[in-house]
């Protein structure tokens, strides 16, 4: 008992440790940078927005007029260069570097959310008032920098509105230059803040987005180590999330290195919309590719955790071998389609034997850019999954075995046993007007039974079965 | 004829002869074939003048009427139980396991219902999942009963933690009539019970028609059965209608399951996929059960169900030709198709609660909950029976068990599992003992009392 104590006491004195050095070390960096900024000699102030990665590589594959301004100061050139690509290696490394020990806004962003949460909590909750409208600024976020991300190549026409512009160290060296022309800037980085602390950092702020970029790589080593020493369901779960959170910076990333795949998603997505079960009410793919942010916010809001997000190794972050999803078609997709797809969801039903819940919407809900829309229950009739579909020759039924579960198990009814005289046998009809494609009757379906001849006898659901019943896409959503 | 020859007096005591033999003699207890072969050439009457009977009339007007009759009784019990399938089984054991006189009555000569006559052997249903765990929820008598099957040679196949298991219907005969036997019911086979005994006076308390026993047909006619509780276990209410109960009349999938020999002589080629028609393992080696689903049809129209024999038979027929004609399988053969045709849902009682899927899924809890019933695959949680699902609305001191359980049509489906029928059969055995032994009417029974003799007999109750 008293040893415990002492180790947890040890412990959290280590732990105080460790913040206060951190502390410090971020308010160090800081007031170099402040400085620098304020320092008389612009080539200095000039140079230090550089530490920005976002800002440096831009510069160093995009902009050779920054770079040469940047090296033709000689000392201080080579200064910033190294300590920028130090800055680039460790955000390889370790997650968000650059955000959590250098940004300068970073820690004003960190410091007033500490001050925000201990005065506020009470009156305004975590997030605030205006977190109720964060989706809306999700929204608006996204569509805002995607459609500047490609100024970034061409910083000639960078304006105040290219998310160039919106790097932390540009938005700092401006503020510091000058107030006024700052302001609208400023402005928007308090109503970030308001909605909630970290919404600049997560939701908004373009450095972190290549960060993330940066960070992926390592992801990546790290998933397939993992990926061999089989993790648990729910651990999975956490990693495909944060995972998807990366694939969002990814697909930003890639928006940003290559403006024409951004013209191409319209025609791509067309294409490949046969492959997905997208989440209920989402009608026309690619719409909901323009609108999904990849945020994996309904991948871990949906309850009975059977959306997955498309992910760069295997195409889906299946946790199970069955056949029920469209995985093994999603392995064989181009880097290019797979670029376009990565982080968005998809429901596999063979995730935890679940299906899609008839009295849920949490998914359209989690949905901050309404990719996922559904305004009530019912839409989810019209926006459906898809359909589900009967194959005879896998159902128990047709092997003389006493099974009627799809029947009992379908939520909204839409199966119904039917006598067919040919076959001298009643057989599973799905109602298409009835049936949303929720996936109950796919993962209840005891499917084929294997009966080996007199010897060992299989009882159908203990192995890899082969189901009776799989979701289609509706005929009808294939043509638009 | 020589029957019409009696006299009304010398009938009355024709059949009042029977009866006595009959109580005195019959299957009851441990008595030894001795007492009815030292019987043999007795002379069951007297004179054989026919004078006095009393056959049904056709009336001028086209009509067709049974004169009235008074009734030879041929015995009077504390619980009746009608329908010796695996509820009525279950029932009567439970309830002479109570120390009470049973009687269990039976329209063919075997005991196990559907699971034996109907050739329906696959034990479907008695897991269910709670949490990650899966759980056997079908004990007491169902589990002792899998238990004693273990014991016997070929009684038994897939016994395993979390499996479904098959049995022999021939073992399962064999051990209801031990298990029956040990148990000191008395029983009446070759009985098709016909008709419901209701007092003349109505219950004082509720004023509903107290039910007092049922009638049975045998080749000596029309025998009353008195008793203090009845237990209508036919599976089609064949007790509870004529006594009035409410209840609704379904059109459930009719089958006829079968049994196929030889398939250890089968010789398929490596690789070769077996033919369609194999149907389920059996404990015995080399031969199978087929089911069958068959079409949705009235289970009590009796030109319903010949038609489908008919037609079932030469389906069946068809699907042997078709096994015998894949190379590799010409020695397989139609061993038997099951005596008893498979009926599944008829007339369900409106009881004073009715199952209904949804609650089952939301795992509703009652009060009354006399046993946990189970899912096909363990496809959703365990569900309680109440007591009250047994109990009719309208009607005292009979309840029922098994598949005519009070449940909406879906609920239906999962209430006639075999499993879930000795559940149910042994809460109503309990019950019904305890209503007679307490001298009050079946839907009064204390229901602390039948939880507690329940436990006592090794039932679940979650
Ligand atoms: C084709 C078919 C396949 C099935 N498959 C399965 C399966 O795979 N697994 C599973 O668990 N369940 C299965 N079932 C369901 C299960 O077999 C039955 O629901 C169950 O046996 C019902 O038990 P019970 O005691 O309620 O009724 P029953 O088994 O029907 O027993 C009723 C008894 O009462 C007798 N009786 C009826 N009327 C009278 C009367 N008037 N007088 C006297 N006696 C009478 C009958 O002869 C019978 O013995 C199947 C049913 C059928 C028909």
């Amino acid at each position: 008992m008293d040893n415990e104590k002492k180790l947890n006491s040890s412990n959290v004195r280590r732990r105080q440790i460790v913040k206060a050095v951190i502390w410090s070390v971020r308010f160090g960096i800081f007031s170099i940078i402040i400085a620098a900024f304020l320092g008389s000699v612009s080539v200095v102030s000039r140079a230090t927005v550089h530490l920005s990665p976002l800002l440096f590589l831009s510069g160093t594959f995009q902009n050779s007029e920054t770079q040469s301004s940047s090296n033709a100061s000689g000392l201080i050139g080579a200064i910033t260069t190294s300590a920028a690509s130090l800055i680039i290696l460790l955000c390889l490394l370790k997650k968000r570097f650059f955000c959590r020990f250098v940004c300068p806004l970073g820690l004003c962003v960190d410091v007033a959310a500490n001050i925000r949460r201990k005065t506020f909590r009470t009156r305004f909750g975590r997030y605030g008032l205006v977190f109720s409208h964060r989706r809306f600024f999700a929204f608006f976020s996204f569509f805002w920098f995607c459609s500047t991300a490609p100024l970034l190549f061409f910083p000639e026409v960078a304006s105040p509105i290219s998310a160039f512009a919106f790097d932390p160290m540009a938005i700092l060296s401006q503020t510091l230059n000058s107030l006024p022309k700052a302001t609208p800037l400023l402005l928007i980085f308090l109503i970030c803040f308001l909605i909630s602390p970290y919404f600049w950092r997560f939701q908004f702020c373009p450095c972190g987005a290549v960060q993330e970029l940066l960070y992926l790589p390592k992801t990546f080593v790290q998933k397939s180590l993992k990926h061999i020493k089989k993790e648990r369901l729910h651990e999975e779960k956490t990693q495909s999330s944060i995972a998807s959170r990366r694939n969002f910076w990814a697909m930003v990333g890639i928006l940003s290195l290559s403006p024409t795949i951004a013209v191409s998603i319209k025609k791509r997505g067309l294409s490949l919309k046969k492959f997905f079960f997208r989440p209920p009410g989402v009608t026309r793919e690619s719409e909901f590719l323009a609108k999904c942010a990849r945020c994996g916010r309904c991948v871990k809001a949906c309850p009975n955790e059977i959306l997955t997000l498309v992910n760069f190794s295997n195409g889906v972050n299946s946790s199970s071998e069955e056949s029920v999803s469209p995985k093994g078609e999603l392995a064989n997709l181009s880097l290019l389609d797979k670029a376009i797809l990565v982080g968005t969801p998809i429901v596999d039903f063979a995730r935890g034997a679940q299906f899609c819940e008839k009295d849920c919407d949490v998914c359209s809900q989690a949905c901050p850019t309404g990719a996922i829309f559904l305004a009530d229950i019912a839409d989810k009739k019209v926006k459906s999954i898809g359909i589900a579909k009967f194959e005879m020759e896998h159902c128990m039924l047709y092997y003389e075995q006493e099974c009627s579960i799809c029947r009992r198990e379908c939520p909204y009814g839409a199966i119904d046993l039917v006598w067919l005289e040919e076959e001298y046998l009643e057989l599973p009809t799905i109602d298409e007007n009835i049936c949303v494609g929720c996936g109950r009757c796919v993962v209840t379906c005891p499917g084929e039974p294997i009966f080996l001849n007199d010897g060992e006898y299989v009882d159908p659901g203990a192995t890899t079965r082969v189901r009776a019943l799989s979701i289609v896409k509706k005929s009808q959503e294939r043509i638009n | 004829m020589f029957l019409s020859e009696l006299t009304r007096r010398d009938l009355l005591k024709t059949f009042a002869f029977g009866a006595a033999t009959f109580s005195a003699s019959s299957l009851k207890t441990q008595s030894t074939l001795a007492d009815f072969v030292s019987q043999k050439d007795k002379t069951v009457g007297e004179l054989h003048d026919g004078s006095n009977a009393n056959p049904v009339k056709l009336l001028a007007e086209g009509q067709i009427v049974r004169p009235q009759l008074s009734l030879p009784k041929i015995s009077e019990t504390d619980v009746l139980v009608v329908g010796g399938g695996p509820a009525g089984c279950c029932a009567a054991i439970a309830a002479a396991r109570l120390g009470l006189k049973t009687t269990l009555v039976e329209r063919y000569g075997h005991f196990g219902g559907l699971a034996t006559g109907g050739l329906v052997v696959h034990i479907l249903g008695h897991w269910t999942r709670e949490g990650d765990k899966k759980v056997q929820v079908t004990q007491g008598l169902g589990e002792e009963m899998m238990k004693r099957l273990e014991g016997l040679p070929n009684g038994i196949v897939n016994r395993e933690f979390g499996r479904n298991p098959t049995l022999d219907a021939e073992t399962y005969k064999y051990l209801l009539v031990e298990m029956i036997t040990e148990a000191n019911v008395e029983v009446f086979l070759h009985s098709w019970a016909i008709d419901a005994i209701v007092d003349d006076a109505p219950d004082s308390t509720t004023g509903n028609p107290v039910v007092r026993g049922a009638v049975i047909q045998t080749k000596l006619g029309p025998q009353a059965i008195l008793a203090k509780q009845t237990i209508d276990t036919t599976g089609d209410g064949d007790v509870f209608v004529p006594a009035g109960a409410t209840h609704t009349q379904r059109l459930y999938n009719i089958g006829l399951p079968y049994r196929i020999g030889n398939l250890d002589r089968a010789k398929p080629q490596e690789g070769q996929k077996p033919p369609r028609h194999l149907g389920d393992v059996t404990p015995v080696p080399g031969v199978r059960w087929v089911n069958m689903t068959g079409p949705s049809l009235d289970g009590v129209d009796v030109k319903t169900l010949s038609k489908l024999e008919l037609s079932h038979r030469k389906q069946i027929w068809k699907q042997i030709q078709e096994v015998r004609n894949t190379p590799g399988y010409e020695e397989v053969f139609l061993m038997e198709t099951a005596p008893q045709i498979g009926v599944r849902i008829t007339r369900v009682i409106e009881g004073e609660e009715t199952l209904t899927l949804e609650n089952a899924k939301a795992g509703k809890k009652y009060d009354d909950c006399v046993g946990i019933g189970g899912a096909w695959h363990g496809d959703h949680l365990g569900w309680q029976i109440p007591y009250r699902s047994l109990v009719p609305r309208n009607v005292e001191n009979i309840i029922t068990a098994g598949r005519s359980l009070s449940a909406e049509p879906l609920m239906s489906d999962v209430v006639r599992v075999i499993p879930n029928c000795w559940v149910s059969g042994h809460a109503a055995g309990v019950a019904a003992a305890l209503a007679a032994k307490d001298g009050v009417i079946a839907r009064n029974v204390s229901i602390p009392d039948v939880q507690k003799a329940l436990l006592d007999q090794k039932a679940y109750l979650g």
